[in-house]
This record gives structure tokens, C-alpha cells and sequence, in this order.
């Protein structure tokens, strides 16, 4: 594309630096995003609550902060002014929250969830709440009010979940900035399904008050943005050690170490383990998924990293602690009202949360046993090694009308080992399948670690090229 | 003795799920299955019951000690 880019395709960053030179304008940005969602998702479903009062009234007030900011020679927040999707089980005070479900029908948050609090405060302008997976699990429902939300690459295919609107709607140009949850990888499978980043932090990085638990102990605030840098600026900002959430903690770095991290691109030393089991043993991937690993690698390596062969207990490990420990938790939030009012949710989710009330005690016990082993297994793997190269998903996106061929490829990924184990991953576009939709790398770290991470994602970034965008086959604005 | 259904559907009544129990009994029973097939795939590398565990620390109280 020639001549400047539509305001509704920029990123946190290209805001941000032309909002400091007053060559851009939050109000209209917010009219472009607008008038792209006016156009394309009566076709995607991203919304299922959009705010455009709020957000108008959150683009001008970030409109006086800026001037403010101009006139007393002061840096805003990199959020200020930035279009942001909320996925549909984080409370928003005063708009809708339904997670998804017939069961919450009519439920209005009076509070902000604390990540919430954190965006009104630095100046973002919250768009509103968008589709997710019922209750955040599983598979899209087609039993249910709101229709799932589609794949921009592709309307008929899906576009991965359960924090499907916020990987559907930054790919769209819709928002810069989705807020989405992460308990199997359900930030990193929209991302990768859509081609664009999505962030899981390490464990308590990000406080989930306000946030619609699917499993307590697995369950994380994830980010999807249109790069790495933007996936940086965003975390810096709302990574917050919150008193009033057990999980949070301090994280011990700022939001300057991983703003300067992410623009050194140097390699050299770095070492690198290519976990390869995940995606040539444990399922064996689609060509295009090895094949952009493969690329991958030999980027990084060709940029001085040290890429070695890593082996880490097969997937199915991970696969299995999470399951036990997902229906247990997932249980302990339903039962009431699977006792009380099972009709009112899908039939998928019926399947699935009922799944905790068969298991016992000590299933639990020993769930967590092997997680404790498997938490040490990676951390001692990050004594040998700096950074995880390992695949996301195994296949690109399936089709809406081929669901077996869906619940087939949602389970086939290597995003859940890090839920089990609480280390910040990162999925990141490599390119795309012979059917036209995107495929995705992931790469991970030890705890806290994140600052490295988000350097080597935006050095891979920077390695593999500018990321293709959506051909939109139906009209844009 | 059963009520009826077997053992999976003693459960659920025994668990309030008395709803499921009449509407979807098949689900139910796919439901323990799963929930078995989940609980067996988990295999213990060293720890074992009876090793200490869980792995759980509790941190020594800020500043000087007295």
C-alpha cells in the first residue's frame, strides 16, 4: 500500500509517536476505528458490546491530556489515546458482561477490573467488550446469543480462542490493543490463528481482579498487539503489583527496561533451545508451522544466537496437569449453577465443565504434584538455556463448518506447557499456510524474564520482515 | 445399589446435578470418562505420596531479627 497508512492500522508505538509530534489525533483515530468496525464487523462479530459514547468521551479527555502534556513538556503514558477491546469476562464498570454465557445474562459490573482501572488512568480509550469463548474455554459455540467471532484472513475459519475478539479485531485494524485471558493459551491461539502477537506474562505480572476466573492457578491477563514492541509498551503499562490480588507480585523490572530491551536487536551469545519434540513428535505440525520454525531458528542463529536441540517432557504432560486442574478449578466456580441452571449454557461448555465434578481429590493432588516436577524441569532448562523456540499452534485455523476438523486443531499446541508452568511465552506471525492463513512461532523465557523475551521477539521480528495483513475480501472504509 | 443409571449418575445426584441427571444422562457418563482418561494420564516422575510435599515456603519475617 502507497501514501501514509490509515489511522486504524497503527500500532501503540506509530500512536504514540504522533501524538507526541501532534501530527495525530485521538478523536480521529477513534472515527477511523469506528468507521473500519462500521464497515467489517457485521462480518467478524468482534463486538458484542461497542461503547461508542465512552470511547468518544475517553478520545477527547486523551485529546486535553495531550495538550496538557504538550504545554508542560511531559511524556504520556504509551496508552494514552490508544483504541482498546476488552474481552467479555474482564468487568468494565457499566457496561454488560455476560462471559459469553446465557448465564450471566443481564449481568452490569458496578467496578472496573483492576487491569481496567489501569487503562482509564493512563488515558486509553476503551472501545468495548468483544467476543470470547463461553466462560473462556473450549471451542466457539454456535448454540449461543452472540455468534462467534470470524477470522479476518477469512470469515469461514475461526480465528483461535477463547480470546478470539481481540485476535479477530487487532488483525482487523479495529483496536491497537486487545485485553484477552490465558489459561491454555488463549491469547497466543488467536494471535497466531490471526497473524498477529500475543503475550503471556509470567505468572501475577498482570493483576486479574475484575476477571472472570476459568482456572485460578492457570489463569493469566494476556495482551495482543500488532508487534512486539507495542506488546512491550503495553505490558510496561499495566503490569501493576495489585494488594488486592493474591498472584500479583512486583515484577523486578520497569517499564524502561523493556522499552530500551526491545530496541536492541543484538544476538550474539544468546542461547537458544529448539524444543522440536513439540512439533515433529508430539503432533506433527502442518509443513508451513515446521517450516517457519525451521526459518526461525536459522534467523536467529544467523544472528549469532546459539540454536541447540531442547528436549522437554512431551506435551502430553503438560496436556494432562492442565486438564485435571482446569475441570477441578473450573468446577469449583460452575457447580452452583450447573446444578441450578445447566439449560443456560452451550452445549459445549455442559460438556466441559461438568468434566471436575468426576474427578477426585486426589487427581488434584497429584495434578499438582507433577506440576511442581514440571515447573523445575523448566526452570532447570532455563539454566541451560535463555530463550524457547518452540511452535503454538501445530496447524493454521480450522473452518467454522468443519467443527471435529476445529476441536482437532485447538488441541494440537504447545502453548499450555507455559499455563502449567507460569513462564511469560510469546507468540509471534511467521508466515502463512498453502490455505492462506497465518502461521505462528512461539518463543518463551525463564520467570520474569521479560525483558529478554520481548528483545528477542522484536529481534525476530526485525530478522523475518514486515508480517503480511489480511487480504479483507469484503469492502474496507 | 443405584438409583438408577449407574454409578456416574448416583454421583452427579449425590452432587446436586439432579437437572443433567434427567436431561442429559449421556452427557454425564461422557463427562466421567473424560474426567478418568484425564486423571490417568498423569504420571509421577519422583515425587511420591508420603515424600514432603507441597513444595511450599513461607518467607522469614522482614528486618532484624530478635
Amino acid at each position: 500500500m502507497n501514501g501514509p497508512r490509515p489511522l486504524w492500522s497503527l500500532g501503540i508505538a506509530a500512536l504514540g509517536a504522533g501524538y507526541a509530534d501532534g501530527s495525530l489525533d485521538p478523536v480521529q483515530v477513534l472515527e477511523s476505528c469506528l468507521g473500519r468496525i462500521a464497515a467489517l464487523d457485521p462480518t467478524l462479530n468482534v463486538f458484542v458490546h461497542l461503547d461508542v459514547e465512552g470511547a468518544g468521551n475517553a478520545a477527547m479527555a486523551a485529546r486535553e491530556s495531550l495538550a496538557r502534556h504538550r504545554r508542560h513538556g511531559t511524556m504520556p503514558s504509551p496508552l494514552l489515546g490508544v483504541p482498546v477491546g476488552i474481552k467479555d469476562i474482564v468487568e468494565v464498570a457499566g457496561l454488560p458482561m455476560t462471559c459469553g454465557s446465557r448465564v450471566l445474562a443481564g449481568n452490569v459490573p458496578d467496578r472496573d477490573a483492576a487491569v481496567v482501572e489501569t487503562l482509564r488512568e493512563v488515558g486509553a480509550v476503551i472501545l468495548g467488550k468483544v467476543a470470547t469463548h463461553e466462560f473462556a474455554n473450549g471451542l466457539p459455540s454456535l448454540d449461543l446469543p452472540d455468534p462467534p467471532a470470524r477470522n479476518p484472513w477469512n470469515p469461514g475459519h475461526h480465528p483461535g480462542g477463547s480470546s478470539s475478539g481481540c485476535g479477530a479485531g487487532v488483525a482487523a485494524g479495529f483496536f491497537a490493543l486487545g485485553i484477552g485471558s490465558d489459561t491454555g493459551g488463549s491469547v497466543r491461539h488467536p494471535a497466531s490463528a490471526c497473524g498477529v502477537v500475543g503475550l503471556k506474562a509470567s505468572y501475577g505480572a498482570i493483576s486479574r481482579r475484575g476477571v472472570f476466573p476459568l482456572a485460578p492457578t492457570l489463569d493469566h491477563v494476556g495482551l495482543i498487539t500488532r508487534d512486539a514492541a507495542d506488546a512491550a509498551l503495553a505490558l510496561g503499562a499495566l503490569a501493576r503489583p495489585d494488594p488486592r490480588e493474591p498472584s500479583s507480585i512486583r515484577p523486578p523490572w520497569t517499564p524502561a527496561d523493556l522499552g530500551a530491551a526491545a530496541e536492541a536487536t543484538g544476538l550474539r551469545g544468546l542461547r537458544v533451545g529448539f524444543v522440536r519434540h513439540f512439533h515433529e513428535v508430539d503432533m506433527p505440525a502442518d509443513p508451513a508451522v515446521a517450516a517457519g520454525l525451521e526459518r526461525a531458528a536459522a534467523l536467529l542463529a544467523g544472528a549469532g544466537a546459539e540454536v541447540a536441540d531442547c528436549a522437554l517432557a512431551p506435551a502430553t504432560e503438560y496436556f494432562g496437569v492442565n486438564r485435571v486442574i482446569l475441570h477441578a478449578e473450573a468446577w469449583a466456580i460452575h457447580a452452583r449453577w450447573l446444578r441450578d441452571r445447566p439449560e443456560r449454557y452451550g452445549l459445549t461448555q455442559r460438556e466441559a465443565l461438568v468434566v471436575g465434578a468426576f474427578l477426585d481429590a486426589g487427581d488434584l493432588v497429584r495434578a499438582q504434584m507433577r506440576r511442581a516436577e514440571l515447573v523445575a524441569q523448566m526452570t532447570e532448562t532455563f539454566s541451560r538455556f535463555d530463550i524457547l523456540l518452540c511452535a503454538s499452534s501445530m496447524d493454521p485455523a480450522g473452518r467454522f463448518d468443519d467443527p471435529a476438523g476445529t476441536a482437532r486443531t485447538y488441541g494440537r499446541q504447545a502453548r499450555t506447557p507455559f499455563n502449567v508452568t507460569g513462564h511469560p511465552a510469546i507468540a509471534l506471525m511467521s508466515g502463512l499456510a498453502g490455505n492462506g492463513l497465518p502461521v505462528a512461532i512461539q518463543l518463551a523465557a525463564a520467570a520474569f524474564a521479560e525483558p529478554l523475551l520481548l528483545r528477542v521477539a522484536r529481534a525476530y521480528e526485525a530478522l523475518r520482515g514486515p508480517a503480511p495483513q489480511p487480504p479483507l475480501p469484503y469492502p474496507a472504509p | 445399589m443405584t438409583a438408577g443409571g449407574g454409578p456416574v449418575l448416583d454421583r452427579a445426584r449425590a452432587l446436586g446435578l439432579d437437572r443433567l441427571v434427567a436431561a442429559e444422562p449421556g452427557l454425564l457418563i461422557a463427562a466421567a470418562g473424560r474426567a478418568r482418561a484425564a486423571a490417568s494420564a498423569i504420571r509421577l516422575d519422583e515425587a511420591r505420596p508420603g515424600e514432603p510435599w507441597p513444595p511450599m515456603r513461607v518467607a522469614p519475617p522482614a528486618g532484624p531479627r530478635r
